[in-house]
């Protein structure tokens, strides 16, 4: 495990969300996934496709259940929301706070850009958690009970995931724009540091949010719709 | 830019002169109907883009000009699908039979390509003075057609300059480009 992080580090998020946390000496992956009764082959596939972008080849999940992939796309939703979030906000906070008076205003501009964006953000994931997780587990359980009472549940949602793949927007516009906004257009400030922490920042949920995405469209999506194909709602 | 048509029925040339000034009323184009007309002059013009009736290249392709339009870009005006030329750099179709909406796609996604070549070609980040009077306007909250409307360029146009605006300032959204004015005082908060 230690490897792994060694290799690359932007994947110690990724393990958190698993319940794995620091210190696991020299323990191997099989055996910390064993030890916290984690699928140990969806733990693989999740690390993998995190880490090399081409990678997702759709069978790997295919005899994962949703409940697991809904499981861990609910975990990194909760990471965005109260970790990434949160921390930028505090940054920015501190950033408009330490400014000279007379660029005050062009930061607080670049607050209210932030918060624009993050109120963007969590109503799409409020959206997923509410609606799209709970209608695609109903899926998932009628699926595999092939009970009426399941399926007439499930048609009372007068949802489908067609409607999601349809509406399912890009959430990340906004952050490629903030991104570029204060590399190339920040107004001169003794602040760099605290302005590249708020870069990394940017740039780690960019990459984490691109790569959800990823998941819940090359395989939650397409194992969702043959579900309800094969159920008819 | 400039774009090159060179047709023999007066229709079809008229046509999509109408069409392309639509679109972008300040390109340059210029009409030649005759094959010596075209021989004598294909070199002083050497247009960005060569609108050519089929039958026209085909025998283009038999004679010594051939060489002269290696690397311009070419629409072919045909009424066949399939047609092909291996020695020149035919970049789209239009069939003669199209609806108006779909050619005006065809030749606007040519033209949007070309002014981004030409971009590149400067190499310049920074954008241009019309495009700075989009930006402002789009920071005051205008859609594509006030802006075209008060610029007196169509909205086709306003939307090619947007994508470069993008691509320069590597900016999608409206609020960001609004933020982006103040920064760099086009506007006043």
């Amino acid at each position: 495990m230690a490897d792994l992080i060694l290799m690359n580090y932007q994947l110690l998020p990724v393990i958190n969300r698993f319940g794995i946390q620091l210190g696991f000496g020299e323990k191997t992956i099989e055996q910390i996934c064993n030890s916290k009764n984690i699928d140990i082959n969806f733990f693989v596939e999740i690390v993998n496709a995190f880490h090399n972008e081409d990678y997702l080849p759709e069978k790997h999940f295919q005899n994962k259940s949703l409940n697991l992939i809904i499981n861990y796309l609910e975990k990194s939703h909760d990471y965005f929301i109260n970790v990434k979030l949160k921390n930028i906000e505090q940054m920015v906070d501190e950033f408009v706070k330490k400014c000279c008076p007379e660029e005050v205003q062009k930061i607080e501009l670049i607050r209210n850009f932030f918060n624009e964006y993050k109120k963007e953000l969590i109503t799409h994931i409020d959206h997923e958690n509410t609606v799209v997780y709970p209608y695609t587990m109903l899926l998932e359980r009628a699926f595999i009970s092939q009970k009426k009472e399941d399926v007439e549940l499930l048609k009372k949602y007068k949802y489908s995931i067609n409607k999601y793949a349809s509406e399912h927007s890009d959430v990340e516009e906004k952050i490629f724009d903030l991104k570029n906004i204060i590399i190339k257009y920040i107004p001169e400030t003794q602040e760099t540091d605290l302005c590249n922490h708020i870069l990394f920042d940017l740039f780690e949920l960019e990459k984490d949010l691109i790569n959800h995405q990823r998941i819940e469209e090359k395989v939650l999506i397409p194992k969702a719709i043959k579900m309800e194909n094969s159920i008819s709602v | 830019m400039k774009i090159l048509i060179f047709e023999k029925r007066h229709i079809v040339s008229k046509g999509l002169y109408s069409i392309i000034k639509e679109i972008e009323n300040s390109i340059e184009i210029i009409l030649i109907d005759s094959f010596i007309q075209f021989q004598k002059n294909i070199q002083d013009i050497a247009p960005d883009l060569l609108f050519i009736n089929h039958n026209l290249l085909e025998k283009l392709s038999d004679s010594a000009n051939k060489s002269k339009l290696q690397h311009t870009r070419i629409i072919l005006i045909t009424n066949n699908h399939s047609t092909s030329f291996n020695d020149f750099l035919i970049i789209e179709k239009i069939l003669i039979n199209e609806r108006k909406i779909d050619i005006e796609e065809k030749i606007q996604n040519i033209i949007t390509d070309n002014f981004d070549n030409e971009n590149e070609q400067n190499n310049s980040g920074e954008i241009t003075e019309r495009e700075v009077d989009i930006v402002k306007l789009i920071a005051k909250g205008n859609t594509n057609q006030k802006i075209a409307d008060q610029l007196f360029i169509s909205p086709h146009t306003v939307t090619t300059h947007r994508k470069n605006i993008t691509k320069k300032l590597g900016i999608k959204t409206v609020s960001g480009l609004t933020i982006y004015a103040i920064l760099n005082n086009l506007i006043e908060i």
